[in-house]
This record gives C-alpha cells, structure tokens and sequence, in this order.
C-alpha cells in the first residue's frame, strides 16, 4: 500500500496526548478491559492458561484498570478494551498462546486509545518558532546594522541588497 | 439501582469507582465520591420510576452532588487565582480573571470531566450527560476530594487537570485586549515615559493583494516591540500587542507555567495583582518571576 492510499483511508496526525496528559501527572488511559472465552474450547486455552495464571498479577499492578472476565460457551476468545477517551479496541485471540496474550494486554494497556494513525513527526510542538513568523525582512543583510540613519543612499542600498539575496 | 452507562452495560459500579481514585492516583472517600457522582435529575426520575411501580416509600437515602459542586467550583477559582497570579506576576488582573473565567468555562470544565471518564459514571438522567452536568459533575468531584485528602493534595489535582489546560494555548488569544494602543499609551503615561509612537519599519507589496508592513512601536526613541499587518492599521494594533506582550512577559518565549515540583514550591498569592488601569513599568519592576 502506497503512503497515499494509507493516508486516504486511515489520515495522519501529529504526536498528542489526551488532556494534556503528563503535564501535571500520567493518568493510564486504558479504563477497562473484558476477558472474553470459553471455558471448553481448545481454542481458548490460551485465555484460561492466561486467566489462571497471569490475571490476577496485571489486575494488582494496574488498579486503575477495571478487568471483566465474560465466558461464552463455544465462542472464539478476544480482548476488548476501552480508553478514557471514548476509544475503543478489539483483539481476537483465537488460538493464541497465553505468552501472546500477555503480549497483547500488554500492547492495549499501554496505549492512549486513539486510533492507529500515521505520524507526521515523532515530535510536536505548540510554539514552531519562538521567534515569530517568517517575513520578507527576517533575513537581512547584516550590513545594514551599520548604517548611519537618516541617511540619502539607504533606500537605494537596501534595494540593491533585496536584489542580491532575492 | 443505578442507571448509568456502567451498569447499563453490565459494569460494577463500585470496581468502577474504586478503579476512578486509583487511575487519578487520588484516595477518595467512597460516599463523598458517590454523593459528587450523582445528578439531582437522577433522584427525581429514580423516585418517579418507584413510584410509577408502587412503592409507595422509595427509600432513596441520596443525595445529589450540588453543595460538593459549590465547594469544588470555590476551591478551582480560588486555586487558579492563587496560582496564575504567582506564575505571571506581571499579568495585569483583568488577564488573570480572563484566564481563570476560560478555565471554569463548561468547554473546559467538561473537557477534563470526559477526559478523566466521568462519562461512564455519572448518575444523571440523560446520557450522554450533557456538558453543563459534566462540569458539574467534575466540580463536585473536585469538592469530594477536598473532603477526602488534605487541601495541598487537592490543590495539586486542580493544577494537574485545571490549570494543565492553559498548556499550549495562547494566552493573549484567551485575554483579549481591544484597543491596545491605547492601553500602551495609558501604561506609558503612567510610568512617566513618552507617548508610543508607531513608525513604519518596512512596508512591501503595497496596492496588491499581498501588502504587508512593518511597524515599530517607539516611546522617547526607544525601541519597544514590532508587528506585521496587511494594512498599517492592523500592523500599528498589532506591534501594540507585541510591546503589551513583552511587558506582561506572556510572548511565546516566555517561561512555561510550573508544574510537579516547580509548582508545589510555588508559593500563592491571594492579594490581587496590579489592576490594568494602575499598571506601570515602575510599579512591576521589582516583581521578579521565577
């Protein structure tokens, strides 16, 4: 896929945060994520492994994370979760292995809940230039600092100088 | 009981709540984070609905969140006040409270309700909750925690959500003021100093669709600050604002507003700052901002 077409369906953006987030102090965005599977299925044994073993350490680790565990009979077994921000995100996990799962849970907890997009730049600034913009007279021959003022030849100089950097 | 989002879709209402304090690294105490999350629409449509089923005695032992957001809104406004006054020290009053009123504006309030996941937990009639019960919602909160956790806590999560919000924005776009070279000449009267004098610096393009001039802005042939403008009026307004800008020190190479630790030493002021009809460049040179 071309940049373009990518750029046609998914956009692009610069780097944000939600709500300023880490000026003042970091709040994880992930607000809460259901562990959906079934308790039979060959195909969710990934997920029980997962359940019976790791749940319980990531639930401690992260309080701010409100964790569901949903079991459906005969059902494909996935991860959904749900950002601060209204953001939303579904992974299935058919088959997968509880090393993968914990891989997975790892990608969701971390993320700001915005959608995947491309990165114009891996930074951002709110202040491009400090400076001010750019105008026809930001860069001036330094010879003009010298200039005794008022003076009869100066228009004709600066003139003659626009000619030369122009 | 409760009918908000959480429950509606099956969530637990108190590994919500509890989950809400711990995400925001705030301990709250549980019935005053309940009291600030519940809407006084919701106790009227709850007591409706009883009623409408036969109980003849709903026993609703609730109480909605509007005293919390009285507390709450007291404790932002006077927060903010205290911290934008010792953070911009050379900003006349009338620009503090411009800054202060865009801060408690529902937009903003709102803004920092949805972005902390008020959403979900609001017990209130409609849903989504509309912004007005958001913002307060979000002051009732605020009142919850001041209930809950000492006042320099508090005060750090009013700067942590509130405040955080000036970061980026222009503050000479939120205050603004109308007629700048007039208040430059008031100013200037008042230190003692010349008259301003705008004087064209360089001027290209004229009569065409891409004119632009340069002014600079001189008082007893000084040099004080310079703009830009497709019209020398609007190139006079604004050089105006840039000598306005470098004598309150808000110009875009200004100093950022503390935060974590340059914030917590910050100490408030709650005198207020020098009004802009007494603003003078003598009266603020002792200020030293930090």
């Amino acid at each position: 896929m071309t940049t373009k077409t990518w750029s046609l369906f998914w956009g692009s953006n610069f780097v944000r945060a939600p709500l300023q987030n880490g000026v003042g102090r970091y709040v994880q965005q992930l607000q809460r994520i259901t562990f959906k599977f079934c308790k039979t299925h060959g195909g969710s044994k990934g997920m029980r492994e997962y359940i019976e073993k790791e749940l319980i350490g990531f639930a401690r680790e992260n309080p701010g994370v409100v964790v569901y565990v949903k079991p459906r009979r005969h059902r494909s077994p996935c991860l959904k979760a749900e950002y601060l921000n209204g953001g939303e995100d579904y992974i299935s996990t058919h088959v997968n292995t509880c090393e993968d799962i914990v891989k997975w849970v790892e990608y969701l907890r971390g993320r700001s809940g915005y959608p995947i997009e491309r990165l114009r730049k891996y930074h951002h600034t709110d202040y491009p230039s400090i400076q001010g913009p750019w105008t026809p007279w930001t860069h001036r021959h330094p010879s003009i600092n010298f200039k005794e003022y008022p003076c009869v030849s100066c228009h004709l100089i600066i003139v003659m100088v626009d000619d030369k950097l122009l | 009981m409760s009918t908000c989002q959480a429950v509606m879709s099956g969530w637990n209402y108190d590994a919500e709540l509890y989950a809400f304090g711990k995400r925001l690294q705030e301990e709250f105490d549980g019935d005053a984070l309940r009291e600030a999350l519940t809407d006084a629409s919701y106790i009227t449509k709850e007591m409706q609905r009883q009623q409408e089923l036969g109980v003849s005695d709903p026993g609703l032992a609730m109480s909605n969140n509007k005293e919390l957001a009285a507390k709450g809104e007291t404790l932002i406004t006077q927060y903010c006040f205290g911290y934008l006054r010792a953070a911009l020290p050379l900003l006349p009053e009338e620009g503090i409270s411009a800054l202060v009123d865009y801060l408690l504006s529902e937009d903003v309030m709102s803004a920092v309700g949805y972005g902390i996941g008020l959403r979900d937990l609001i017990l209130c009639e409609e849903h989504p909750p509309s912004s007005s019960t958001m913002a307060r919602c979000f002051h009732a909160v605020v009142g919850a925690l001041s209930v809950s956790s000492p006042a320099l806590q508090c005060q750090a999560f009013v700067r942590d959500f509130v405040v955080a919000q000036l970061v980026g924005k222009d503050i000479d776009a939120i205050w603004k003021v109308e007629n700048p070279m007039g208040v430059l000449a008031d100013i200037l009267h008042q230190s003692g100093q010349g008259e301003p004098e705008p004087r064209l610096i360089f001027q290209s393009g004229q009569e065409t669709l891409q004119a632009v001039y340069h002014v600079g802005v001189y008082s007893d042939k000084k040099f004080m600050g310079s703009g830009y403008g497709e019209t020398v009026e609007t190139a006079v307004k604004e050089a105006a604002h840039d000598v306005l800008r470098k004598l309150f020190q808000i110009t875009d190479s200004a100093n950022p507003l503390p935060f974590g630790k340059d914030a917590d030493v910050l100490p408030l002021k709650t005198e207020a700052s020098v009004s802009l009809d007494n603003w003078s460049i003598d009266k603020t040179k002792n200020i030293i901002s930090c």
